[in-house]
């Protein structure tokens, strides 16, 4: 990091979201003990996870009992990803992925073995809301909001697969903003056809001048 | 004069020079058991924030040496404790013994005594050989020492050359009406939560009063300049209510 960035005032908002987050996250894991076991393997790694737009670095340091997040780091991550938002959710939480509307490509530097096993963890994490749920609610309660919650994100992520899916053909067939395979090989046909016609078109001229500097000289 | 004869401020008191240090040993052993719930709070939360944007300022890297002085009950610590990692080293220390019982408990607690070291020790002197820590930190505890000078001079000489100090302090808010927001909210309340929670009014009041004692944002970087700190500035947090100073040596 640049004594430039580390001279910058620590923002008041962004630490607090990010410690919102951080919050968050060890909440769930929490909830699920076989999962934060297999993440507390890895106590001590750190992952630099880098937003293009907006700008934004986030490091995740692994600790015994969840993770901790930063805004910055002094210290060489272990793996750093870089890319949009989100390409970066496919990427780590699995999305559907559809070129052209998400999952693009995610720049990956550093141990590569290790991003695979937190994308496992990520995709493992089995919240048990019920349990969350159970000192606020009472047990019975908190079962039902728990069976709720757990339906409620099967559809979620049923639905934005679907929408994923969805918008995947509408902007590759229908509005025309991405081209199809076919029509890229189409393209790349013509492109071809054009080269060769300029070579010819070319060898041609050259021909002629060859063979008007030689009547000149007759 | 002589140290006999010099006094002292003990939030708006004057005593005598060798008393201070007994004095707010005495406040920080009543509210010991309950420092961080009154923390949590008086500042209804956001010393939590602050402090994470201090580890953020502090370029902590595994292997590094850090000393978290008038540390208290670990909070800095612990956290420098996972980043400094296996090769690391966090010395934890305090010039009083109860808070650093409730320290040392919370670090055994969170699985960092393998990293740690608990010290009591009197900031204006600290028992460290030269050159000893990558980084300093000191929150809300600077304005609680007797000779905050002689305080400085000791942690420069034992930071290593190219360490830094961070001084998390009570400072002076940069908004009048804020001002007397704060000083409404601070004079008002802290007491009386002091008493519900602690049962000791007077350790709030003084905490209220000793902010108002302890010098603003710019006399403080000039104070650690002439300590022989390079590169000194300062942030303003919550509108100036809180500092957060930075310098290093070199």
């Amino acid at each position: 990091m640049s004594l430039k960035d580390q001279s910058r005032s620590p923002g008041l908002l962004s630490t607090t979201a990010l410690a919102t987050a951080e919050r968050a996250i060890n909440t769930a894991l929490r909830t699920d003990p076989a999962t934060a076991g297999k993440l507390a393997v890895h106590s001590g790694r750190l992952v630099a996870i880098e937003v293009t737009l907006p700008p934004l670095a986030i490091y995740a340091l692994i600790v015994e009992d969840g993770v901790e997040l930063y805004h910055r780091s002094d210290a060489t991550a272990d793996v750093a990803v870089k890319g949009n938002p989100m390409d970066l959710a496919a990427q780590l939480l699995d999305w559907n992925t559809r070129p052209g509307v998400i999952g693009g490509p995610v720049q990956i530097t550093g141990n590569s073995d290790l991003l695979q096993e937190l994308q496992a963890l990520a995709r493992q994490l089995h919240i048990d809301w019920g349990a969350l749920l159970e000192p606020i609610t009472g047990s019975e309660l908190a079962q039902q909001l728990d069976y709720g919650a757990r339906q409620f994100f099967g559809w979620a992520r049923q639905a934005a697969s679907r929408l994923v899916d969805q918008l995947g053909d509408y902007v590759g067939n229908e509005s025309g903003l991405i081209p199809s395979r076919r029509e890229v090989y189409e393209f790349g046909q013509d492109v071809d056809d054009i080269r060769m016609d300029v070579d010819r078109l070319d060898a041609r001229i050259q021909r002629l001048r060859a063979a008007r500097s030689g009547s000149n000289e007759h | 004069m002589s140290d006999n004869e010099k006094v002292t401020h003990f939030g708006y008191q004057q005593v005598p020079w060798q008393e201070k240090q007994q004095k707010v040993a005495g406040v920080f052993r009543s509210v010991a058991g309950k420092y961080d719930v009154m923390n949590d709070l008086i500042s209804m939360g956001s010393h939590r924030i602050l402090k994470r944007m201090t580890i953020e300022l502090a370029g902590i890297r595994p292997g590094h040496s850090v000393l978290d002085l008038a540390g208290g009950t670990g909070d800095l610590a612990i956290k420098f404790s996972r980043l400094v990692g296996e090769t690391g080293n966090v010395v934890l220390a305090d010039i009083n013994d109860a808070m650093l019982e409730v320290g040392r408990d919370r670090l055994i607690d969170a699985g960092c005594s393998h990293n740690t070291q608990v010290a009591q020790v009197n900031g204006e002197c600290l028992p460290f050989e030269d050159n000893s820590f990558h980084c300093i930190t000191i929150a809300f505890g600077l304005r609680n020492i007797t000779d905050k000078d002689a305080a400085l001079r000791s942690m420069l000489r034992v930071l290593k050359p190219g360490g830094r100090l961070l001084v998390l302090e009570f400072s002076t808010p940069t908004n009048k009406a804020l001002a007397k927001a704060y000083d409404a909210y601070s004079f008002a309340v802290w007491p009386k939560l002091g008493k519900m929670i602690v049962n000791d009014a007077d350790s709030y009041q003084y905490l209220a009063e000793s902010i108002r004692m302890h010098p603003d944002q710019d006399t403080l970087q000039g104070m650690m300049d002439s300590a022989g700190f390079a590169r000194t500035e300062y942030f303003n947090m919550l509108g100036g209510i809180v500092a957060l100073h930075r310098g290093f040596k070199f």
